[in-house]
């Protein structure tokens, strides 16, 4: 198989794969080209018994767990979330753009999970894969998978009640 | 194991899991041409695939050979292709570093390159007229990651904001509102299609580096700063009324400042900010068109990113 081969049939899937784990809009055809060139360098050695798309998440979780490094690439995605918040906290309510606001916190924080956990979440309770299939395709024992979608159930549960207490704080100016 | 959303999520748990599930994450139509392409010239590079910006972060699969010497591409008309489309993208990249765009704290500062007028005007041409793929081409886009690569941004602090809306404008207001340092790209409209490339470097100039600014009368140079300061004084005044949720009179004052200036400097940050107010003001049809166009139009420019989220 050939890289543009490979390209081609799975472009869409490295694509995706990285907005969900929160790749920057922006960031994502820099992001899906390094993919792409890791593929370019280790093609030779791909164990062609592997799913190809194993393969490839793997290298996507590496160049998003990189790139989360990156302070640009944390700014990128919450300034249009506040963006978003700030304009539609004085106009009428805007169903679309509230999604969208929602989807951009929920995004922050699983984008701010180990990316271990951040992996499990994503394709276990954002693009809805049972556990067999994570556990296949990120390679780990069942329980493994398990353990990490509890420890990152926490931490977005955490997350939720903090953003709610500075809501109430923001509001009345109350820190209880 | 159920999924949290079906079991014991709570409910604003809940909604954050549906939105965060039902958001669109497709790849924009076209964006899988212009990604090969840029990926083809990244591995025809020096190198041959040498750049380990974001594969080099460990692990066995980000390892590899930095010299090169991968995979074969594609068949021989791929590569063949490719070493066409080298040809076509150096001149795109030259531009894009001369352009040398640099950001400083939170506004946008242009240095044109001395010397080159007509070549600076094409760091925003349309994807079209260009030959470089807007990653990693031209300056403005790379440079501004650059800049904010090096801010100490905590994921915490970021959180904060996007659960308060504390102290930062929004992403397209803030840039709007970047004043004198604010950069005004060519306007590639027909209106300005008899503008010369230097006059279009003036601009830049006049916003960046005085002392680089080609010599021009006084009574134009105060033209020009009077009409960048009425502009941004219509775009200040329309920022606010977004923020205080009168999308129809933002537009109002939108509009107006198109009529008044229709060969605007500020044509870029009037025109984001105008796709907001649309969109704010219910007219996500009209919004999502326009921010179509702008995208097309500006593919680099540093409001690309929050015009994008009116474009779907």
């Amino acid at each position: 198989m050939t890289l543009e081969q490979i390209y081609r049939q799975q472009f869409r899937f490295v694509w995706v794969s990285l907005a969900r784990l929160g790749v920057p809009e922006r960031d994502l055809p820099d992001a899906v080209q390094d993919v792409f060139v890791i593929v370019h360098r280790k093609l030779a050695d791909f164990r062609h018994e592997a799913r190809v798309e194993t393969w490839l998440y793997g290298i996507a979780l590496r160049v998003a767990s990189g790139r989360r490094r990156s302070a640009a690439a944390r700014r990128e995605t919450l300034d249009m979330g506040d963006d978003d918040r700030r304009a539609d906290s004085a106009s009428s309510p805007a169903q679309i753009t509230e999604q969208r606001e929602r989807a951009a916190i929920a995004q922050a924080i699983v984008t701010s999970m180990p990316i271990e956990q951040r992996a499990v979440f994503v394709l276990f309770e954002v693009e809805g894969l049972s556990s067999a299939a994570v556990a296949e395709r990120l390679e780990l024992p069942i329980g493994t998978v398990y353990s990490r979608l509890r420890l990152a159930r926490e931490r977005f549960r955490r997350e939720v009640d903090r953003l709610n207490a500075q809501d109430r704080f923001a509001l009345t100016g109350d820190s209880t | 194991m159920r999924r949290w959303i079906e079991d014991d999520a709570l409910p604003p748990e809940r909604q954050l899991l549906e939105a965060l599930s039902s958001r669109d994450v497709e790849p924009p139509d076209g964006c899988e041409e212009t990604t090969f392409a840029a990926l083809l010239a990244r591995l025809d590079g020096p190198g041959g695939g040498g750049d380990d910006s974001g594969g080099g972060n460990g692990g066995p699969a980000a390892g590899g050979d930095p010299t090169g010497g991968g995979a074969p591409i594609g068949g021989g008309a791929t590569a063949a292709g490719s070493a066409g489309l080298l040809k076509t993208i150096a001149p795109g990249l030259a531009v894009g570093m001369l352009a040398g765009a640099v950001f400083s704290g939170g506004a946008m500062l242009i240095a044109p390159p001395r010397g080159t007028p007509s070549t600076f005007g094409q760091a925003d041409a349309p994807a079209a007229e260009r030959s470089v793929p807007p990653t990693r081409a031209v300056g403005a886009t790379g440079e501004s990651s650059k800049t904010t690569d090096g801010e100490p941004v905590t994921q915490g602090a970021s959180v904060r904001r996007l659960a308060t809306g504390s102290n930062r404008s929004g992403a397209v207001g803030s840039q709007a509102e970047a004043g004198p340092a604010t950069p005004q790209a060519p306007d590639a409209s027909p209106a300005n299609a008899a503008d010369p490339g230097a006059a279009a470097v003036g601009r830049f100039v006049d916003a960046a580096a005085p002392t680089a600014a080609p010599r021009e009368p006084n009574d134009a140079h105060a033209a020009r700063r009077s009409q960048l300061a009425a502009e941004r004084k219509q775009l200040e005044r329309a920022r606010q009324m977004l923020g205080r949720g009168q999308a129809a009179q933002a537009l109002g004052v939108l509009t107006a400042a198109e009529q008044r200036f229709p060969r605007a400097y500020l044509y870029q940050e009037r025109e984001a900010l105008a796709i907001r107010a649309l969109a704010k003001a219910g007219h996500r049809a009209q919004a999502r068109s326009r921010a179509r166009r702008f995208l097309k139009r500006f593919p680099n420019s540093p409001l690309a990113a929050p015009v994008q989220s009116y474009a779907r």
